[in-house]
């Protein structure tokens, strides 16, 4: 067979079924009866929240309970750095662990959607 | 009556108003089925795959973003919907399944459509979609979840298979 012929031969799949009105009718009085799931989001909004606080609850340690001033050279940026941790408090520290958890959230995120977009790139036939 | 765009029904669904949910309904039902009925060859079971579709797209549409086209999106369901349903009764699966309990009307080409039906549902599958359903190659990627070149690759591959298929039967 040539593939013209067999290229012709697959539009005649194209035909349609109808759907009878009764089955219609019975998909809206279901439908009618039924919720949209609005928890989802709610849900994982909620999970976010809630690990968010755990997080920075067990993460008591920040670095100024620590001293490691015997380690570093303050002359050099890494140290200043450590040093600049180590004199936080505590509202500055969780301010410090947010940023990051929102970092990594944002940086993550951005990476689905340009993974995405490069997977489903493509023009119409 | 005036025609109302699938996103501008879609928002009034999202907004509580259920009987907007009945254009979609009016508007793809028949594509939904007719996917059905040549996927799995039984009209009886099409109407109640349809009616699953639909009501999981409806409790579903919260998660439905603006801006995309609603036909991939529901045909993603149908699909996935189709392989469960497929995985539940494996004879569909089987390449040698009976034509005398294939509960369809003649279809135009009905020694096309055997074949069709004997060739693995992943194959007949991307063939509907695109024969039968005039989706486009990147629609079908969104329903397949797979790139557009690989959609190419494996629409490619089917149709040799059918053709195979044809040809067996053909010469037997």
């Amino acid at each position: 067979m040539k593939d013209k012929e067999f290229e012709e031969r697959l539009h005649s799949l194209s035909k349609m079924y109808v759907l009878k009105r009764e089955v219609k009718e019975k998909i809206m009085s279901e439908i009618r009866k039924t919720e949209i799931h609005r928890k989802t989001s709610l849900g994982i909004v909620f999970a976010v929240l809630v690990s968010l606080i755990v997080l920075i609850i067990l993460i008591p340690s920040p670095p100024y309970l620590t001293d490691s001033s015997y380690l570093i050279d303050e002359s050099e940026f890494i140290g200043k750095f450590i040093l600049y941790l180590e004199n936080m408090d505590i509202f500055q520290w969780m301010f410090v662990q947010i940023s990051l958890y929102l970092t990594i959230a944002f940086v993550g995120l951005f990476s689905v959607v340009v993974i995405n977009k490069i997977r489903l790139k493509g023009g119409k036939r | 009556m005036k025609y109302i765009e699938d996103k501008e029904v879609i928002k009034r669904v999202k907004n509580g108003d259920k009987e907007a949910f009945g254009i979609l309904v009016e508007r793809y039902g028949d594509k939904v089925f007719t996917y059905f009925v040549k996927l799995i060859g039984d009209k009886e079971e099409a109407e109640d795959l349809t009616s699953e579709v639909f009501l999981k797209a409806f409790k579903k549409i919260e998660t439905f973003k603006d801006g995309r086209d609603f036909l991939p999106w529901l045909f993603r369901i149908a699909r996935n919907e189709g392989i469960n349903h497929m995985s539940r009764n494996k004879k569909l699966t089987d390449l040698n399944l009976n034509i005398s309990s294939i509960n369809v009307e003649f279809e135009r080409d009905f020694a096309l459509y055997e074949a069709l039906l004997s060739i693995p549902p992943k194959d007949r599958d991307i063939i509907l979609l695109f024969y039968t359903e005039n989706l486009s190659y990147k629609e079908i990627s969104e329903v397949l979840g797979i790139p557009v070149n690989l959609v190419k690759v494996r629409l490619h591959r089917a149709k040799k298979k059918l053709k195979e298929a044809l040809e067996v039967r053909n010469e037997g």
